[in-house]
Protein backbone atom coordinates (compact mmCIF):
# COMPACT_ATOMS: atom_id res chain seq x y z
CA UNK A 1 0.00 0.00 0.00
CA UNK A 2 1.64 3.15 -1.05
CA UNK A 3 1.93 6.33 1.34
CA UNK A 4 -1.62 7.64 -0.84
CA UNK A 5 -3.49 4.95 -0.29
CA UNK A 6 -2.52 5.22 3.38
CA UNK A 7 -4.02 8.82 3.50
CA UNK A 8 -6.91 7.73 1.31
CA UNK A 9 -8.12 4.69 4.11
CA UNK A 10 -7.56 7.19 6.83
CA UNK A 11 -9.47 9.79 5.21
CA UNK A 12 -12.09 7.13 4.96
CA UNK A 13 -11.93 5.58 8.33
CA UNK A 14 -12.17 9.70 10.00
CA UNK A 15 -15.48 10.00 7.46
CA UNK A 16 -16.93 6.70 9.21
CA UNK A 17 -16.17 7.68 12.20
CA UNK A 18 -17.83 10.86 12.15
CA UNK A 19 -20.74 9.41 10.60
CA UNK A 20 -21.35 6.85 13.36
CA UNK A 21 -20.94 9.86 16.03
CA UNK A 22 -23.41 11.73 14.20
CA UNK A 23 -26.10 8.93 14.79
CA UNK A 24 -25.87 9.65 18.00
CA UNK A 25 -26.50 12.88 17.83
CA UNK A 26 -30.27 13.06 18.20
CA UNK A 27 -31.99 15.13 21.20
CA UNK A 28 -35.57 14.87 21.71
CA UNK A 29 -38.20 17.45 21.47
CA UNK A 30 -38.06 18.77 25.32
CA UNK A 31 -33.94 19.11 25.19
CA UNK A 32 -34.14 21.45 22.64
CA UNK A 33 -37.04 23.45 24.16
CA UNK A 34 -34.85 23.81 27.38
CA UNK A 35 -32.36 26.65 26.18
CA UNK A 36 -35.61 28.38 24.60
CA UNK A 37 -37.23 28.25 28.47
CA UNK A 38 -33.71 29.08 29.92
CA UNK A 39 -33.49 32.27 27.97
CA UNK A 40 -37.20 32.85 28.40
CA UNK A 41 -36.98 32.30 32.19
CA UNK A 42 -34.03 34.95 32.00
CA UNK A 43 -35.99 37.39 30.19
CA UNK A 44 -39.17 36.88 32.64
CA UNK A 45 -36.50 37.74 35.50
CA UNK A 46 -35.93 41.17 33.94
CA UNK A 47 -39.37 41.86 34.96
CA UNK A 48 -39.21 41.27 38.46
CA UNK A 49 -37.08 43.07 41.49
CA UNK A 50 -33.40 42.32 41.85
CA UNK A 51 -33.35 39.57 44.33
CA UNK A 52 -36.24 37.86 42.20
CA UNK A 53 -33.61 38.22 38.81
CA UNK A 54 -30.85 36.72 40.55
CA UNK A 55 -32.60 34.04 42.16
CA UNK A 56 -33.78 32.92 38.81
CA UNK A 57 -30.58 33.26 36.77
CA UNK A 58 -28.86 30.67 39.78
CA UNK A 59 -32.04 28.86 38.79
CA UNK A 60 -30.80 28.95 35.14
CA UNK A 61 -27.11 28.14 35.79
CA UNK A 62 -28.36 25.32 37.62
CA UNK A 63 -30.68 23.50 35.90
CA UNK A 64 -27.77 24.25 32.86
CA UNK A 65 -25.00 22.21 34.71
CA UNK A 66 -28.19 19.56 35.65
CA UNK A 67 -28.83 19.35 31.79
CA UNK A 68 -24.63 18.95 31.12
CA UNK A 69 -25.57 16.12 33.92
CA UNK A 70 -27.99 14.44 32.06
CA UNK A 71 -26.24 15.23 28.63
CA UNK A 72 -23.20 13.04 29.72
CA UNK A 73 -25.51 10.46 31.76
CA UNK A 74 -27.76 10.02 28.68
CA UNK A 75 -25.48 10.32 25.56
CA UNK A 76 -22.02 8.90 27.53
CA UNK A 77 -20.85 12.01 25.19
CA UNK A 78 -21.02 15.57 25.65
CA UNK A 79 -20.89 18.45 23.16
CA UNK A 80 -21.14 22.30 24.09
CA UNK A 81 -22.74 24.39 21.44
CA UNK A 82 -19.46 25.91 20.78
CA UNK A 83 -17.96 22.54 18.87
CA UNK A 84 -17.69 22.52 15.12
CA UNK A 85 -17.26 24.90 12.85
CA UNK A 86 -20.77 26.45 11.70
CA UNK A 87 -22.49 24.97 14.58
CA UNK A 88 -20.72 27.61 16.64
CA UNK A 89 -21.90 30.63 14.58
CA UNK A 90 -25.38 29.04 15.31
CA UNK A 91 -24.99 28.74 18.98
CA UNK A 92 -23.13 32.97 19.41
CA UNK A 93 -25.85 34.11 16.68
CA UNK A 94 -28.72 32.63 19.11
CA UNK A 95 -26.57 34.10 22.98
CA UNK A 96 -26.11 37.61 20.89
CA UNK A 97 -29.91 37.58 20.07
CA UNK A 98 -30.62 36.06 23.40
CA UNK A 99 -28.94 39.01 25.19
CA UNK A 100 -30.43 41.57 23.40
CA UNK A 101 -33.36 40.58 23.93
CA UNK A 102 -33.04 40.52 27.65
CA UNK A 103 -31.09 43.67 27.86
CA UNK A 104 -34.15 45.18 25.73
CA UNK A 105 -36.61 44.15 28.14
CA UNK A 106 -34.91 45.78 30.97
CA UNK A 107 -33.82 48.98 29.58
CA UNK A 108 -36.07 49.46 26.67
CA UNK A 109 -39.58 48.54 27.85
CA UNK A 110 -40.89 50.80 30.06
CA UNK A 111 -41.97 49.04 33.40
CA UNK A 112 -43.90 47.23 35.15
CA UNK A 113 -42.81 45.60 31.65
CA UNK A 114 -45.16 42.38 32.20
CA UNK A 115 -48.26 44.69 31.48
CA UNK A 116 -46.84 45.87 27.72
CA UNK A 117 -47.85 43.46 24.94
CA UNK A 118 -44.24 43.37 23.05
CA UNK A 119 -43.10 41.73 26.43
CA UNK A 120 -45.20 38.84 25.78
CA UNK A 121 -44.67 38.89 22.26
CA UNK A 122 -40.63 39.41 22.65
CA UNK A 123 -40.79 36.37 25.27
CA UNK A 124 -42.59 33.98 22.90
CA UNK A 125 -40.39 34.70 20.26
CA UNK A 126 -37.43 34.04 22.89
CA UNK A 127 -39.06 30.47 23.82
CA UNK A 128 -39.64 29.78 20.29
CA UNK A 129 -36.48 31.13 18.74
CA UNK A 130 -34.04 29.00 21.13
CA UNK A 131 -35.88 25.90 20.73
CA UNK A 132 -35.68 26.44 16.87
CA UNK A 133 -31.85 27.40 17.03
CA UNK A 134 -31.12 24.55 19.27
CA UNK A 135 -32.69 21.96 16.44
CA UNK A 136 -30.54 24.24 13.95
CA UNK A 137 -27.35 23.68 15.91
CA UNK A 138 -28.23 19.70 15.80
CA UNK A 139 -28.63 19.70 11.86
CA UNK A 140 -25.61 22.05 11.31
CA UNK A 141 -23.46 19.60 13.55
CA UNK A 142 -25.01 16.55 11.95
CA UNK A 143 -24.28 17.84 9.02
CA UNK A 144 -20.73 18.75 9.58
CA UNK A 145 -20.19 15.22 10.63
CA UNK A 146 -21.65 13.71 7.60
CA UNK A 147 -19.01 16.31 5.52
CA UNK A 148 -21.72 17.91 3.89
CA UNK A 149 -22.05 21.57 3.86
CA UNK A 150 -25.45 22.60 5.65
CA UNK B 1 5.01 8.30 4.60
CA UNK B 2 6.11 11.82 5.10
CA UNK B 3 7.90 13.49 7.93
CA UNK B 4 4.19 15.61 9.21
CA UNK B 5 2.52 12.44 9.67
CA UNK B 6 2.14 11.88 13.63
CA UNK B 7 3.44 8.04 14.64
CA UNK B 8 1.42 8.59 17.34
CA UNK B 9 -1.92 9.17 15.58
CA UNK B 10 -1.55 6.85 12.79
CA UNK B 11 -2.70 3.57 13.72
CA UNK B 12 -6.30 3.75 12.57
CA UNK B 13 -8.25 3.26 16.18
CA UNK B 14 -6.31 6.02 17.42
CA UNK B 15 -7.16 8.14 14.34
CA UNK B 16 -10.80 7.06 15.11
CA UNK B 17 -10.35 7.69 18.77
CA UNK B 18 -9.00 11.33 17.66
CA UNK B 19 -11.65 11.49 15.11
CA UNK B 20 -14.50 11.81 17.54
CA UNK B 21 -12.32 13.35 20.31
CA UNK B 22 -12.29 16.39 18.11
CA UNK B 23 -15.92 16.69 17.81
CA UNK B 24 -16.71 16.12 21.33
CA UNK B 25 -15.57 18.19 24.85
CA UNK B 26 -15.91 14.79 26.28
CA UNK B 27 -16.84 10.82 26.06
CA UNK B 28 -17.20 7.92 28.09
CA UNK B 29 -15.45 4.86 27.27
CA UNK B 30 -17.73 2.53 26.96
CA UNK B 31 -19.25 5.26 24.44
CA UNK B 32 -16.30 5.24 22.73
CA UNK B 33 -15.71 1.79 22.15
CA UNK B 34 -19.21 1.22 20.42
CA UNK B 35 -18.22 4.38 17.76
CA UNK B 36 -15.03 2.74 17.40
CA UNK B 37 -16.27 -0.68 17.22
CA UNK B 38 -13.28 -1.87 18.88
CA UNK B 39 -13.03 -4.40 22.14
CA UNK B 40 -12.31 -3.07 25.57
CA UNK B 41 -8.83 -3.86 25.68
CA UNK B 42 -7.91 -2.48 22.79
CA UNK B 43 -9.44 1.04 23.70
CA UNK B 44 -7.58 0.72 26.76
CA UNK B 45 -4.33 0.32 25.46
CA UNK B 46 -4.73 3.08 22.24
CA UNK B 47 -5.79 5.54 25.03
CA UNK B 48 -2.99 4.86 27.31
CA UNK B 49 -0.49 5.42 24.52
CA UNK B 50 -2.17 8.90 23.70
CA UNK B 51 -2.22 9.42 27.49
CA UNK B 52 1.08 8.82 27.33
CA UNK B 53 2.03 11.33 24.57
CA UNK B 54 0.04 13.98 26.61
CA UNK B 55 -2.78 14.15 23.88
CA UNK B 56 -5.59 12.55 25.87
CA UNK B 57 -7.06 13.18 29.54
CA UNK B 58 -8.42 10.87 31.34
CA UNK B 59 -10.94 11.40 33.97
CA UNK B 60 -12.68 9.13 36.30
CA UNK B 61 -16.30 9.62 37.98
CA UNK B 62 -18.94 7.64 39.50
CA UNK B 63 -22.22 6.82 37.92
CA UNK B 64 -24.76 4.47 38.77
CA UNK B 65 -22.69 3.23 41.52
CA UNK B 66 -19.57 2.27 38.91
CA UNK B 67 -16.69 3.93 38.02
CA UNK B 68 -16.77 5.30 34.61
CA UNK B 69 -13.84 7.01 32.79
CA UNK B 70 -14.38 9.82 30.30
CA UNK B 71 -11.46 10.88 27.81
CA UNK B 72 -11.38 14.26 26.55
CA UNK B 73 -8.63 16.00 24.41
CA UNK B 74 -5.39 17.82 25.55
CA UNK B 75 -4.80 21.25 23.81
CA UNK B 76 -1.53 19.40 22.38
CA UNK B 77 -3.29 16.61 21.16
CA UNK B 78 -6.00 18.61 19.26
CA UNK B 79 -2.93 20.43 18.02
CA UNK B 80 -1.91 17.38 16.92
CA UNK B 81 -4.70 15.78 14.89
CA UNK B 82 -5.04 19.12 12.89
CA UNK B 83 -1.79 18.69 11.68
CA UNK B 84 -1.73 14.89 11.15
CA UNK B 85 -5.32 15.83 9.18
CA UNK B 86 -3.48 18.25 7.12
CA UNK B 87 -0.69 16.39 6.00
CA UNK B 88 -2.78 13.56 5.31
CA UNK B 89 -5.09 15.96 2.78
CA UNK B 90 -1.96 17.49 1.21
CA UNK B 91 -0.86 13.40 0.53
CA UNK B 92 -4.37 12.64 -1.08
CA UNK B 93 -4.15 16.47 -2.88
CA UNK B 94 -0.70 16.06 -4.00
CA UNK B 95 -1.92 12.56 -5.85
CA UNK B 96 -4.85 14.18 -6.94
CA UNK B 97 -2.68 17.35 -8.33
CA UNK B 98 -0.41 14.49 -10.27
CA UNK B 99 -3.42 12.67 -12.09
CA UNK B 100 -3.95 16.19 -13.22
Amino acid sequence: MTQIDEARAAMADIRATEQRLSQRMQWPFWRHLLPGMAFGALMFGQTLDHAASILIAFGVTIAGVLIMNRDRERDGLFVSGFAGNRARWVSIVLLVMAVGGILYVRYGIAAPQAQQPVFWVLLAVTVAGGTAFSYLWQHVYQRELRGKEP
Amino acid sequence: MIGAIDTVLHAPARLQIAAVLARVDEVEFATLRDIIEVSDSVLSKHLSALGEAGYVTLRKAAQDGRQRTWAAFTPKGARAFRAHLAALQALVDSAQAALG
